[in-house]
C-alpha cells in the first residue's frame, strides 16, 4: 500500500460486536441444544452467509427443534413446512383464492394468499418426501429469493433461509433431491448421534418440567448488517487460489486430483461450491474475530460446503465411499502457495 | 518491492526460519539421500576394483552425494509465503502473519468496493505485525536427525559385502599356463621386453607377403619394416628407436609414393578396377582361367607370359581352342570397353571445382587475405582434379588400346600378312595387359606397404604404453602360476587337471581328445601337453576341439625343461553364436580379405553405398573417393 489508509476503529469495532453478537448467538441456542457445536455453527454460517442450509440425521436428534430455536433466536418470522409425497407447490408457495365481497357475494374477486415460504426462516421438514414437482417449487425461490404464482412474481422477506432436514434412512417413499436444487444449500451439514454425556444432558433438560425460553439476541435487520460485514472482508490471493484449486482436484479430470477423486467421482463441485466455501470461511474468521479468513478456515468448511456437491460415481456408490473421506484426500493433496 | 517498517519483523522472522528450514533440510537430505547413495555408490565402487580391478580411488565419489544435496538445498527457491504460512500453523496463528505480508505486498489486489474491505486489510497487517512478539524460528523448525531406513541398511550391507569379496585375479590363467615350460619362457621374454608380439603376427604375415614382391623398393621397405619388429621382439631396438627408424622408412616409403606418382602417367586405379573386372569377367572362360588368376593377383609378368603362351598355342592348333580363344577376347573387349566408358565423376567435380573458383573471384572474401588463402586452395584442388582427368584420359586410352589390341587378335585370316598382324597385335596385347597389371600391382602394393607402416608405428607406441600394465599383469600371472604349482601335489596325491588338445605320451597319463597325438610340427593348435618323459610331448599340438583327461602326476611337468620350440601364437576362440559383422571386418583387416563371410559382408556394404550415391546429392569427388574405397577392400580370390 503505497499510503497505509489508518483502519478506523468502526470496522474494529463492528468485527469485534458481530463477534460478541454471533457468541450470544451460539450461547442462546445452546441453552435449549445441547452439544452439536458443529451444527449449530453450520447454521449460524448459513445465516450470515446469506445461503440455505441441509440437515441430515436420523429421526429424534433435535434437527427441528434447533432450527427453530436459531429462528426464535434472531427474532425472524419462522414458518415450518412438513414436506409429504401429497403436498403441492400452491401448498407452499400460495395461491389465489377468491374471497368474499364486501357484501357478503362469493366469488367477487381472486386475493393471492401468501403461501408458508412466505418468513424470513422456512424449515423445509423432511423435504426428500415431496415429490419432485414440489421440490421444484423451491428453486426459484432458494436462488432468486422471489416467487412467481399466478403470473405475477413476488419478493420473499430480507433475509430469507430455508433451512431443510432430511432423513437419510428411509428411503421407501422419499424423492432424492435433484442436484440442481441440492447445488443451491450453501451446506450439507450431518447431524451426528450425540455422545454420552450429551445425551444425559438432553435427558435432564427434556424429561424435567424446566423450559426454557429463548430471548432473541439479534434481529433481521442486524443480521443483513453482519452479512455485508462478512462479505466486506478481505481475503488473499493466495486463499483464493487455494479454493479454486481444491474445488477443481474434486473433478476427475483436474491434473491434481487424487486418486479417489479419479477413480470414484462423477462430476466435482460446481463454481457455487467455490463460492460457497470462501463465504462461510469468511464467516467463520468472523466468528472468531479474525479480520481476514485462513487456510484453516477454508479446510473446515469444504466438507460441509462441498458435499453434496460433488456426485460419486456407480463405483464409488457401489463400494460405499464417502464423499467427505475423499474430500479429506483432497486437502490432504493440495497445498496452498 | 519495498517492506514496510512495521512488517520487518516479520520479514525478519521468516529469514531466520527459512535458513533453519535449509538447515535442516541439508541435514535430512544427507542423512535420506546422500548417507544410502553414498554407500551405494562405495559399495559398487569396491565391487568393481574387486572384480573389474578398476582404481581404488573410485571409491572416494562415494561422497560425491552430498555437495549435490547441499547445491540443490542451496539453490532451491523458497516462498516466503510458504514460509509464513508454516510459521503461522505452528503458532496457530490462523495465517495472520502471512495474510499480513501478502496484503500488504498485493494492495492493488484488495477490493474497493467497500472501504471496510481495506480498513480490514490495514487490521490484517496491524494484527500480523502485532502477533510478532514472542515468535521465534527455532521450535518451527527443529532439527531433527531421520531415523535409519531399510534402504539404510541395505546400502550399509552391500557395501559390507562388497569389503568381503576377494581380489579377483587380473586374468585367469588357464591350464596352459600351470602347464609348462613354453609359457614360463614366453613369460620371461615379455616381462623383459614390456611387449605383446602376438598382437603384430598379422603385421608381420602382411609384410611377410609384401617381402616376396616383384616391386624391389616395395620388397625392400617390407623387409626393413621386418627387420625394425624384428630387432624390437629380440630387444636390440628399444622402443625409441624403433620409432625412429620407422620414422626414416616412412621418409623413404614417401619417397618411393612420389616417385611412382611421377611416373604413371595414367590412373592406376582405373587400371586396377578395369584389370579386376577383366579378371571377373574372363574367369568366365575356361581357356582364360589362368590368365584370369594372375589378373586378380597382379602378377603383371604371369599375366603377359600366360596370355602369350595361350594366343601361340591357339595359333598353332587352330580349331576349337582358336574359337574359344576368340570369344575369350571378344569379352576382353566388351570388359574393358566398359571400364573405359565408365563415369568416375572427375569431370564433374572437375567443373564443379571450376564454377566454385569463378564463384570465387566473382564474389571475394572481404578479407583480401582470406580471399588469396581461397583462391589459392580452389586452385590447387582445381590443378588437382585436372591431373587426375589426365590420368584418367590415359588410363582410358590405354584401356581403349588393349580393346583395340585384342579385336586385332582375334579372327582366323590365315593370309600369311594377316597372321602377322595378329600376331603383333597379341605380342602387344600380351604385354600391355602385363604392364597395365603392373601398374596395378605397384599402386596396391604402395598402399598396402603405406598400411603396414602406420599399423606399425601403432603397434609401437602402443606397447610403449602397454608395457607397463602388461609387465604387472605378467607378475600376477607369475605370482599365480607360482601359486598353483605350489598346491601340486598335495597330501602326497597326484593332481587332476584339464587340458585341452594334445597330451604327449604319459605312462601315466590318460588322454581323451580330438587333437593327434605324438605328432610333431603340426602347425597351429590350441593343445599343448607335456608329460614327463623327456623328448615327449613337447611340440605344440594341433588339436582345435576341446580335451579332457587325466594329467599326468606332474600335471605341471617338470619345471626345469624349456628345450621346447617356442613359437608365438594367436588364437581366436569362437564364442557364441558366430562372428557379428564388425568380428568379421575386423578379421579380414587381420588376416585378408578373402573369407566367405568377408565376402557377403563386403557385397552388403557395397550395394548399400551404391545404393545411397544412387538416391543422395553426393560430391563427385567424394563419390569417387566411396567407390575407390570398396575397390580397396575388395575381396581377394
Amino acid at each position: 500500500m503505497n499510503q497505509p489508509a489508518q483502519p478506523e476503529a468502526n470496522t474494529a469495532q463492528q468485527l469485534q460486536a458481530l463477534a460478541q453478537d454471533l457468541r450470544k448467538l451460539v450461547d442462546e441456542v445452546q441453552q435449549t441444544i445441547v452439544g452439536q457445536d458443529a451444527v449449530i455453527h453450520g447454521v449460524i454460517t448459513c445465516l450470515l452467509a446469506g445461503g440455505h442450509g441441509l440437515l441430515e440425521g436420523v429421526p429424534g436428534l433435535g434437527k427441528t427443534l434447533l432450527i427453530r430455536t436459531v429462528a426464535e433466536a434472531v427474532s425472524m418470522s419462522f414458518n415450518r413446512i412438513q414436506f409429504t409425497p401429497d403436498l403441492m407447490p400452491a401448498d407452499i408457495l400460495g395461491t389465489s383464492v377468491l374471497v368474499e365481497g364486501e357484501d357478503g357475494s362469493v366469488g367477487r374477486t381472486l386475493q393471492y394468499q401468501p403461501g408458508p415460504i412466505f418468513a424470513n426462516i422456512v424449515l423445509a421438514d423432511e423435504i426428500n418426501r415431496a415429490t419432485p414437482k414440489t421440490q421444484s417449487a423451491m428453486l426459484e425461490a432458494m436462488a432468486e429469493k422471489q416467487v412467481t404464482v399466478g403470473g405475477k412474481t413476488r419478493a420473499l422477506p430480507k433475509p430469507f433461509f430455508v433451512l431443510a432436514t432430511q432423513n437419510p434412512l428411509e428411503q421407501e417413499g422419499t424423492y432424492p433431491l435433484p442436484e440442481a436444487q441440492l447445488d443451491r444449500f450453501l451446506f450439507k451439514i450431518n447431524v451426528e448421534f450425540p455422545d454420552e454425556e450429551e445425551l444425559i444432558s438432553i435427558l435432564d433438560r427434556t424429561t424435567g418440567s424446566h423450559q426454557n425460553e429463548i430471548k432473541p439476541v439479534i434481529n433481521g435487520e442486524r443480521l443483513v448488517e453482519m452479512q455485508t460485514l462478512v462479505r466486506a472482508m478481505p481475503v488473499t490471493p493466495s486463499l483464493t487460489r487455494y479454493v479454486v484449486r481444491v474445488l477443481r482436484a474434486t473433478h476427475p479430470a483436474d491434473k491434481n486430483a487424487t486418486e479417489g477423486v479419479k477413480q470414484y467421482v462423477r462430476f466435482g463441485g460446481s463454481p457455487r461450491g467455490a463460492q460457497s466455501v470462501l463465504l462461510a470461511a469468511r464467516v467463520r474468521a468472523a466468528i472468531e474475530g479474525r479480520t481476514s479468513p485462513s487456510v484453516e478456515d477454508v479446510k473446515g468448511v469444504v466438507p460441509q460446503a462441498l458435499r453434496h456437491r460433488v456426485l460419486l460415481n456407480f463405483e464409488g456408490e457401489a463400494e460405499g465411499v464417502s464423499v467427505d473421506a475423499v474430500l479429506e484426500e483432497v486437502l490432504a493433496k493440495v497445498k496452498p502457495d | 518491492m519495498s517492506k514496510r517498517p512495521e512488517l520487518r519483523p516479520i520479514y525478519s522472522l521468516l529469514g531466520r526460519v527459512q535458513r533453519r528450514e535449509r538447515a535442516a533440510e541439508a541435514l535430512a537430505l544427507t542423512v535420506r539421500v546422500a548417507l544410502p547413495a553414498g554407500l551405494m555408490i562405495a559399495a559398487f565402487a569396491v565391487i568393481s576394483a574387486r572384480l573389474l580391478m578398476t582404481p581404488v580411488n573410485w571409491t572416494v565419489a562415494a561422497v560425491a552425494p552430498i555437495p549435490v544435496v547441499l547445491a540443490w538445498v542451496a539453490i532451491r527457491r523458497r516462498s516466503i509465503r510458504a514460509t509464513a504460512r508454516k510459521v503461522d500453523a505452528h503458532y496457530r496463528l490462523h495465517d495472520r502473519l502471512g495474510n499480513a505480508i501478502e496484503f500488504a505486498e498485493h494492495d492493488a489486489k484488495i477490493p474497493q468496493d467497500d472501504p471496510r474491505t481495506r480498513e480490514m486489510a490495514e487490521l490484517a497487517i496491524a494484527d500480523g505485525a502485532s502477533s510478532i512478539g514472542g515468535l521465534a524460528a527455532k521450535p518451527v523448525v527443529q532439527f531433527v536427525v531421520p531415523r535409519p531406513r531399510l534402504l539404510d541398511g541395505l546400502a550399509l550391507s552391500l557395501l559390507l559385502a562388497a569389503l568381503l569379496l576377494p581380489q579377483r585375479e587380473p586374468e585367469q590363467p588357464d591350464d596352459r599356463l600351470l602347464s609348462g615350460p613354453e609359457e614360463t619362457e614366453l613369460e620371461t621374454l615379455d616381462e623383459a621386453r614390456g611387449l605383446d608380439m602376438t598382437r603384430a603376427e598379422p603385421l608381420r604375415e602382411e609384410l611377410r607377403k609384401l617381402e616376396a614382391s616383384k616391386e624391389e623398393e616395395i620388397a625392400r621397405i617390407s623387409n626393413e619394416l621386418l627387420g625394425v619388429l624384428q630387432d624390437l621382439e629380440s630387444g636390440e631396438l628399444d622402443r625409441a628407436d624403433a620409432l625412429q627408424r620407422l620414422e626414416q622408412l616412412d621418409e623413404e616409403l614417401q619417397k618411393a609414393e612420389a616417385d611412382l606418382e611421377e611416373q604413371l602417367e595414367e590412373d592406376p586405379w582405373m587400371l586396377a578396377e578395369g584389370m579386376r573386372e577383366l579378371a571377373e569377367d574372363l574367369r568366365e572362360h575356361e581357356i582364360m582361367r589362368e590368365v584370369a588368376e594372375a589378373l586378380a593377383k597382379s602378377d603383371a609378368e604371369e599375366v603377359e607370359k600366360e596370355l602369350q603362351e595361350l594366343m601361340d598355342r591357339a595359333e598353332a592348333e587352330g580349331g576349337d581352342l582358336k574359337e574359344e580363344l576368340d570369344k575369350a577376347l571378344k569379352e576382353m573387349e566388351r570388359s574393358l570397353s566398359r571400364t573405359a566408358n565408365e563415369n568416375t565423376g572427375t569431370e564433374k567435380a572437375k567443373e564443379q571445382a571450376e564454377r566454385e573458383l569463378r564463384r570465387q573471384e566473382k564474389k571475394p572474401a572481404e578479407d583480401p587475405e582470406e580471399q588469396e588463402r581461397a583462391l589459392e586452395r580452389k586452385k590447387e584442388r582445381l590443378e588437382e582434379l585436372q591431373r587426375q582427368a589426365d590420368r584418367e584420359k590415359a588410363a582410358r586410352e590405354k584401356l581403349e588400346q588393349l580393346k583395340e589390341l585384342s579385336r586385332k587378335s582375334q579372327g582366323n585370316s590365315q593370309s600369311s600378312g594377316a597372321q602377322q598382324k595378329r600376331r603383333d597385335a597379341q605380342q602387344k596385347l600380351s604385354k600391355g595387359a602385363g604392364q597395365a597389371s603392373k601398374q596395378s600391382r605397384q599402386q596396391k602394393q604402395m598402399g598396402e606397404v603405406r598400411d603396414a607402416m602406420d599399423q606399425a608405428k601403432s603397434f609401437v607406441q602402443r606397447s610403449g604404453q602397454n608395457g607397463e600394465s602388461q609387465n604387472r599383469r605378467k607378475q600376477q600371472q607369475k605370482a599365480f602360476q607360482k601359486a598353483a604349482k605350489g598346491q601340486k601335489g598335495k597330501d602326497g596325491k597326484p593332481a587332476t587337471m584339464l587340458v585341452e588338445g594334445e597330451v604327449g605320451d604319459n605312462p601315466d597319463g590318460v588322454m581323451m581328445g580330438e587333437g593327434q597325438e605324438g605328432q610333431e610340427g603340426q602347425g597351429e593348435g590350441e593343445g599343448e601337453g607335456q608329460g614327463n618323459q623327456p623328448g615327449q610331448g613337447q611340440q605344440p599340438g594341433a588339436g582345435q576341439g576341446p580335451g579332457m583327461g587325466d594329467g599326468s602326476v606332474e600335471a605341471l611337468g617338470d619345471a626345469s625343461r624349456k628345450d621346447v620350440d617356442v613359437n608365438n601364437e594367436r588364437v581366436d576362440a569362437k564364442q557364441g553364436k558366430g562372428q557379428t559383422r564388425s568380428e568379421v571386418i575386423e578379421t579380414a583387416s587381420q588376416e585378408g580379405f578373402a573369407t566367405e563371410s568377408y565376402k557377403r559382408v563386403y557385397r552388403d556394404y557395397k550395394s548399400f553405398a551404391q545404393s545411397a550415391m544412387d538416391s543422395d546429392e553426393l560430391p563427385e569427388g567424394q563419390r569417387r573417393r566411396v567407390k575407390r574405397y570398396y575397390q580397396m577392400i575388395q575381396p581377394q580370390n
